[in-house]
């Protein structure tokens, strides 16, 4: 009995820790000189979301973004903002070239990735993984869900 | 389900949601009408009270017609002013405001502004994703219109290339906007600065031609002269972005030893992905900023969005004021004919019909009232647009759309439904109190 009582009180801690590593999650992933910084979207009840995130390409040569994929979304793809008729609207960009240091910032009103066929709702404080797809692989992005009206990143101006 | 739904064209959608929210009234007019033909008698009583009738038409007209003008009106300014902005894919400018950048190079909105130097200018025009940097001169003025100093490719991108006379080719030579009163072979000398303010003879030696007009293009543009940047640097005794050995060039490539300064870059690249990259590239702390303005419109609409909703609101709340009104008043004139109703029932006609009756005179007005209301909103966005344009030279159209349709739907629907009540009402009235009527 004793030893059960045991193994439940170290258990225990165990969610808690889950947790801290959901929010201690890296705001910042690479790939072959790629970095990402501050992957986020907006919380939404829908069955879309607008995900933003800062690329910096310190490698050598050019990367290629050719789209993204996540487990909560049934398509991923890159979007750019353009105003049609007086309405906002996201087209689709087949694929978006990053020459060698230089940055560009997926952020509200200009570039961002598009997951479409979200199997769940996304809750404010909620995290997620997401990859975007380069001619270099997959980017792993933890994508952190921001307020519904959120216009940046809550670290929005951190380098890390 | 929501699937199929979203599969749907708009078109489509907008008619499956309009014949949804008809759908009640109809049903209900299906139910009270079967089996009779009341309109005879309808007829008769709505000429009967004829002058009650019209009164109650007109009432539902004009405040349906001014709740579809104000919404369509809402639709035309924010359409209105985007396609001002069509032209202006990405400007860069010194950081600072975006809005008030936007209201300067967008809508000729006077403004104080900071110069992006040569260096920069360079910089941005030979990046290799720019197709297009054209530097814009603000500050002087003829009359009312603004003087713009740009290139030849931006004006002629500007006007579509629809150029009454010719493109100029020195730097004394301009451009005029459809809507400026001067025409082609005409001379002008700008004045420094704007309105009351504007110095009047500060480049009094400068004699600058119109060699050509623009076509309309609906945008604060159309007031305004255009000439070389060039120009505008020449007449406050700057360099003219050329080095002295090619001191008659017009246009670009400008030297940036020679390049006096500019408040705002227009750019354009060619490829849709490049505007992006460009905007992320030229985005630099206490050096430049670079922004769309569809976007910063885009951020203004969605807080002119709460007006809408608000405005919606009010529409809804006076039409719906009306709505009680006519209700209240189609009980008061069912009191009129009272006899009448009484009279039919005493001589056997069976309830249901005389339902039908006050149902359909109910109807009748709110329908022909709603109706008139959609001609009446047409001319008010109408009347609406031709205000707003002739006010801010942003080329206003307000077509009716399919949101006023669906309020109009709606509207009916609901009033439609209301009208059981007066019917019911009348129903419930004794025959012989209503023959002793």
């Amino acid at each position: 009995m004793r030893t059960l009582l045991l193994a439940f009180a170290l258990a225990l801690p165990l969610p808690a820790l889950a947790e801290t590593h959901d929010h201690d999650a890296p705001h910042l992933t690479e790939i072959a000189g790629l970095r990402a910084l501050h992957a986020w979207t907006r919380a939404s009840p829908g069955r879309e979301a607008l995900v933003f995130v800062e690329l910096e390409n310190t490698g050598g040569g050019s990367v290629l973004l050719t789209g993204a994929e996540s487990g909560i979304a049934s398509d991923g793809a890159l979007v750019g903002f353009v105003l049609k008729d007086g309405q906002p609207a996201w087209e689709t960009l087949a694929s978006v070239p990053l020459a060698a240091g230089r940055a560009l910032h997926l952020e509200p009103g200009a570039l961002a990735i598009r997951l479409s066929g979200l199997s769940r709702a996304l809750t404010e404080g909620d995290h997620f993984e997401l990859h975007l797809e380069t001619d270099h692989g997959a980017l792993a992005l933890h994508v952190e869900v921001a307020a519904a009206d959120a216009r940046q990143h809550s670290h929005a101006g951190h380098s890390h | 389900m929501s699937d199929l739904w979203y599969s749907l064209p708009a078109l489509a959608q907008d008619i499956a949601l309009t014949f949804a929210l008809l759908l009640p009234a109809l049903l209900v007019g299906a139910l009270v009408l079967r089996g009779f033909a009341p309109w005879p008698l309808t007829r008769a009583i709505l000429w009967r009270f004829r002058g009650a009738s019209v009164m109650f038409v007109l009432l539902i007209a004009i405040s349906v017609g001014m709740g579809i003008g104000l919404l369509a009106q809402e639709r035309g300014l924010r359409r209105g002013t985007a396609q001002a902005a069509d032209k202006f894919d990405l400007v860069v400018s010194a950081p600072g405001s975006e809005l008030s950048v936007m209201l300067a190079a967008v809508f000729l909105q006077p403004t104080d502004m900071p110069l992006l130097d040569g260096a920069t200018y360079d910089e941005i025009a030979s990046h290799e994703n720019v197709s297009v940097a054209a530097p814009l001169a603000f500050g002087d003025s003829y009359g009312d219109a603004p003087v713009i100093g740009t290139t030849a490719e931006f004006a002629r991108d500007l006007a579509d290339d629809r150029i009454e006379g010719r493109m100029w080719q020195a730097s004394d030579e301009a451009l005029a906007g459809a809507l400026v009163p001067l025409g082609v072979g005409e001379s002008f000398t700008p004045a420094h600065g704007h309105g009351d303010a504007a110095e009047g003879d500060a480049h009094g030696d400068a004699h600058l031609r119109i060699v050509g007009r623009m076509a309309p293009t609906g945008t604060p543009w159309d007031r305004a002269i255009l000439l070389p940047v060039e120009a505008v640097w020449e007449v406050h005794g700057l360099a003219n972005g050329h080095a002295p050995e090619r001191a008659g060039q017009i246009g670009p490539p400008f030297d940036p030893d020679y390049f006096p300064g500019t408040p705002a870059v227009v750019v354009r690249a060619e490829a849709l992905w490049a505007n992006y990259a460009l905007r992320s590239e030229f985005t630099r702390d206490r050096e430049t900023m670079a922004f769309f303005p569809g976007a910063v419109l885009a951020g203004l609409y969605a807080v002119l969005g709460d007006i809408r909703q608000v405005m919606s609101l009010m529409a809804l709340v006076t039409q719906g004021l009306v709505a009680a009104s006519v209700l209240l008043g189609l009980f008061i004139l069912s009191r009129l004919f009272r006899r009448q109703i009484a009279l039919l029932r005493a001589l056997g006609a069976p309830a249901r019909f005389v339902f039908a009756v006050v149902w359909s005179f109910g109807a009748a007005l709110l329908v022909a009232g709603a109706g008139l209301g959609l001609l009446t909103g047409v001319a008010a966005a109408s009347v609406l647009s031709r205000v707003v344009t002739a006010r801010t030279d942003i080329l206003v159209t307000a077509p009716i759309g399919w949101s006023e349709i669906h309020f109009l739907a709606g509207f009916v629907s609901l009033t439609l439904l209301l009208s059981l009540l007066p019917a019911a009402i009348v129903l419930r009235q004794q025959v012989v109190d209503g023959l002793r009527a």
